[in-house]
């Protein structure tokens, strides 16, 4: 087909078919859901009875927000619904991140999207406070559980920490009561530099290519529980009622990966008849 | 027209850009949205590393408020625009970048090699029985053997621990590859969700 793929045209079933056919089976299935059954994984169930933990006499909970554009799409349905929950749960919030530089953006439309203080009456600088994006990428989170307002003085209004209520007294990790750290990268610092160190409670939500690192994470104790993808999300929607994009796209997918199947059973026997028919001539 | 509008607008021609090299063929409109998005993701960048030293050395030592052993730092960071000298002067770009990669690497010793290693093989060791982990016993073995021993040509080693390090790590990558292919599609998905609901579909 391509430059890249010489071999391609030996082949029916070309990538452009098989583009073709996942792109309008996933148009299909978003217009025509066909209403697949949703399990929960356990990792789910402990993240949420976690966050069930937490209550507005808390220490500020922190939400980091290392999320790319690009890999928004399968992280966010999970920020939207633990976000809510823990508004729910009227849990002092701090919003920061330093994987991406995206954060402040994301930061701004998170609020934007959840109503933060209209429809669950937050009040800037006294039940939450957006730190925004903070160079520096890990060695910065690192430095950040030891020495807060060394690496970061002001919020992302400009605001001094000082002056807020909810941030005058931040020193390190001792002064949050945990982290939920939605990211599309692999090994975000929370896990190396605030939990191991000083058993800081870690939740994630991760690419669905993260989840079988993430497995091992939980059964060690490193972090309290995590979401996989879009899937993650959906559960977690689920189970809080908040019901989003998650549960919408997660149809989609379970129809396009069982798509999937068929295309590699169908490119296997593919496969195995080239090389009868070659053995034959 | 708000934004939201306005950017559907943007979003919506350039998502099927970048859906044409997959679904047409490498073509102008994708390198468009190609170059556009890489220049867009810069700018972003230099805006933020620019307003990140305006509000972190250039208005406290303008106000006088700088902390001399911010100074030092200061120094060492402009270090790296030796880079730009003359070939005389541009070794000196080393030890800002020495600096940077020898701290990150000794921060991430102090958690990594407890979390990665220590922890996960005294957890391994404890709880053996369990089938995972008996699982990863049986195929981190020969891997590492793979990699660490040879052995003569037909010898038990070779015959039977080279060939099941070989299927652990092709079971391996396999995993990862799915996983990874699972990723692709869940963004793929994300990006026909927003076209649709451009058009209020879905």
């Amino acid at each position: 087909m391509t430059d890249l793929d010489p071999l391609a045209s030996r082949y029916k079933l070309s990538r452009r078919t098989i583009s073709w056919v996942m792109i309008i089976a996933m148009v299909i299935l978003y217009l025509i859901p066909i209403g697949l059954p949703l399990t929960i994984e356990e990792y789910t169930i402990d993240m949420y009875n976690y966050i069930e933990t937490l209550g507005p006499e808390d220490k500020p909970f922190i939400i980091s927000l290392d999320y790319s554009i690009g890999g928004k799409g399968e992280v966010y349905p999970a920020v939207l619904a633990v976000t809510k929950h823990l508004l729910q749960r009227q849990v002092p919030l701090v919003f920061l991140g330093f994987a991406m530089p995206e954060v402040t953006p994301m930061m701004t439309q998170l609020f934007k999207d959840v109503q933060i203080e209209d429809v669950w009456g937050y009040e800037y600088g006294v039940t939450y406070v957006g730190i925004g994006y903070i160079p520096g990428t890990t060695t910065a989170g690192a430095l950040l559980a030891t020495d807060f307002k060394g690496v970061v003085q002001s919020d992302t209004y400009g605001n001094s920490l000082n002056n807020l209520e909810i941030s005058k007294d931040f020193s390190g990790w001792q002064d949050f009561s945990g982290v939920f750290a939605p990211t599309t990268v692999t090994g975000g610092g929370w896990v190396t530099y605030w939990n191991v160190p000083y058993g800081f409670p870690v939740t994630q939500a991760l690419l669905g290519s993260g989840a079988m690192a993430a497995v091992e994470q939980v059964d060690l104790g490193y972090i309290v529980g995590f979401l996989a993808g879009i899937r993650g999300g959906a559960e977690y929607e689920k189970l809080t009622g908040f019901l989003g994009k998650g549960a919408q796209t997660l149809d989609v997918l379970s129809g396009i990966h069982l798509l999937g199947v068929g295309l590699i059973i169908v490119g296997n026997i593919e496969w195995i008849l080239e090389r009868r028919k070659n053995n034959e001539s | 027209m708000n934004l939201e509008t306005l950017g559907y607008f943007v979003g919506v021609p350039f998502t099927l850009f970048i859906y044409s090299y997959a679904l047409y063929k490498d073509n102008p409109t994708f390198k468009f949205a190609e170059y556009t998005g890489i220049a867009a993701a810069l700018a972003n960048a230099s805006v933020i590393a620019l307003e990140f030293t305006r509000d972190n050395w250039v208005k406290p030592i303008a106000s006088g408020t700088m902390s001399p052993a911010y100074i030092i730092v200061l120094g060492i960071g402009l270090l790296y625009l030796a880079r730009y000298t003359s070939a005389e002067y541009r070794w000196l770009v080393r030890y800002p970048v020495a600096i940077l990669i020898g701290t990150r690497i000794g921060l991430l010793m102090r958690g990594s090699i407890e979390a990665t290693l220590v922890n996960r093989t005294v957890g391994l060791i404890r709880n053996i029985f369990i089938l995972d982990n008996f699982i990863i016993v049986i195929f981190a073995l020969p891997v590492l053997l793979y990699f660490v021993m040879s052995g003569k040509e037909g010898s038990i080693q070779t015959r039977y621990s080279q060939k099941l390090g070989k299927w652990a790590m092709m079971i391996s990558f396999g995993a990862i590859l799915g996983t990874r292919v699972a990723t692709f599609v869940s963004w793929c998905t994300a990006r026909v969700l927003y076209v649709l609901e451009a058009f209020s579909l879905a």
